[in-house]
């Protein structure tokens, strides 16, 4: 199999991951695999690490497991796909000893989170991870960002959330993204709890959640209180964090109070309402 | 007619058209595409393939559980310019131990009482 380079298994016989791990030593050109990850055979040798050194693309199946990905050197700038139920950990089993050998799996600067279709997908100078999932609710979502190292994340995109989640896993989603300097919520239902979330006085400790934030762009379907925003602005600017540029874009016929108009443009380098 | 490479993708659904591909593509690498809901798992496929298997570049199969045992133990022999595989079936699946010569990971082993030896 050296010359192989692709690779699609979808098969429901139970694979050890000796096996798996046989072949993908058989196939080292190997650019794309996707498999069924039934691997629930874990017979591989302890401190047995085979390198995927070509592979861009693997599509790990729904819920993959880490005793094989403890035997994987997976490098970087590869995609990996998986499927997750949510809450639980998007890779079963742990420790997570998986992280190492997964150089993709750092450095994420940006995030995308899709309540509509759902998904979660990481991106960054090192690879993307693509979970996809059945969970709609938004909170179960955020709730996943917790596997990973966010601290990293310079950009997180929220659309399509049509179940509100509750404050405080908003909350924790975003006290690690210290790096964060775009946030966009896109057609989500309630966009208020996210902006409280970035309000300081949601803080007990007085800790900036997202200090380096400079951008939010909020694009909405139904009512909309710009009132929230402005709190939310104005409480940062206090504090020395004064956002850079602000948007907000109404499916529908807006208007917007000028007082509020011009509170917004108080505490903001820029300002876009549309309508 | 004269280029062979005009003729190196099979779905094995026609025996005659199989032949004459395998034929006008000489010694070329052939490309596979087999799925059942076609139809083609037939005398197109278990006549002319398994002869060719060392002209395999490419094959994808999507069969029903059952086939997918005939048609793994039908290409026993080594498939040394494989650069694409995808197989899918999905339910209880045998693969056959002698698939490419014993060459890929799953036939090295003995699946028990599943196994097609």
């Amino acid at each position: 199999m050296v010359n192989l380079t692709s690779f699609t298994l979808k098969h429901e016989l139970p694979i050890s991951v000796r096996q798996f791990l046989d072949f993908f030593e058989s196939a080292p050109h190997l650019r794309e695999v996707d498999i069924l990850p039934i691997t629930s055979i874990s017979d591989a040798q302890d401190g047995r690490l085979v390198p995927l050194v070509c592979l861009q693309r693997m599509d790990a199946g729904h819920h993959p497991s880490s005793s094989l990905f403890n035997h994987l050197l997976i490098p970087a700038g590869t995609l990996l796909m998986m499927g997750v139920d949510l809450p639980s950990p998007p890779i079963d089993g742990r420790p997570p000893r998986f992280i190492d050998n997964l150089k993709n799996l750092s450095n994420f600067t940006k995030i995308k989170l899709h309540g509509g279709t759902p998904y979660v997908r990481f991106k960054g100078p090192n690879g993307e991870v693509w979970m996809r999932t059945r969970a709609t609710q938004v909170q179960l979502l955020l709730g996943s960002l917790a596997n990973f190292d966010t601290s990293k994340t310079e950009r997180l995109r929220i659309m399509d959330c049509k179940n509100p989640p509750s404050s405080d896993p908003v909350y924790q989603a975003l006290l690690p993204m210290k790096s964060l300097h775009t946030l966009k919520l896109h057609r989500c239902q309630d966009s208020h709890i996210f902006i409280y979330a970035l309000c300081p006085s949601m803080s007990s400790s007085g800790a900036m959640v997202c200090p380096k934030l400079e951008q939010l762009d909020i694009v909405y379907e139904l009512a909309f209180d710009i009132r929230g925003v402005v709190a939310t602005v104005a409480a940062r600017a206090s504090k020395g964090t004064k956002l850079k540029s602000v948007k907000i874009s109404a499916w529908s016929e807006v208007v917007y109070s000028q007082t509020d108009m011009l509170e917004l443009k108080k505490h903001v380098l820029d300002v876009e309402c549309d309508p | 007619m004269s280029r062979p490479a005009l003729w190196t993708n099979l779905d094995c659904v026609d025996a005659d058209k199989t032949r004459v591909y395998l034929e006008r593509s000489k010694s070329s690498p052939i490309n596979l595409w087999l799925n059942s809901y076609y139809g083609a798992l037939s005398d197109a496929f278990f006549d002319h393939i398994p002869g060719a298997t060392g002209r395999l570049k490419s094959m994808d199969v999507n069969v029903e559980p059952g086939e997918l045992e005939l048609v793994s133990a039908s290409l026993s022999h080594p498939a040394p310019l494989l650069e694409v595989l995808s197989m899918c079936s999905y339910g209880d699946s045998v693969l056959s131990p002698t698939l490419f010569d014993g060459d890929l990971f799953v036939t090295r082993v003995a699946f028990g009482a599943r196994c097609s030896h």
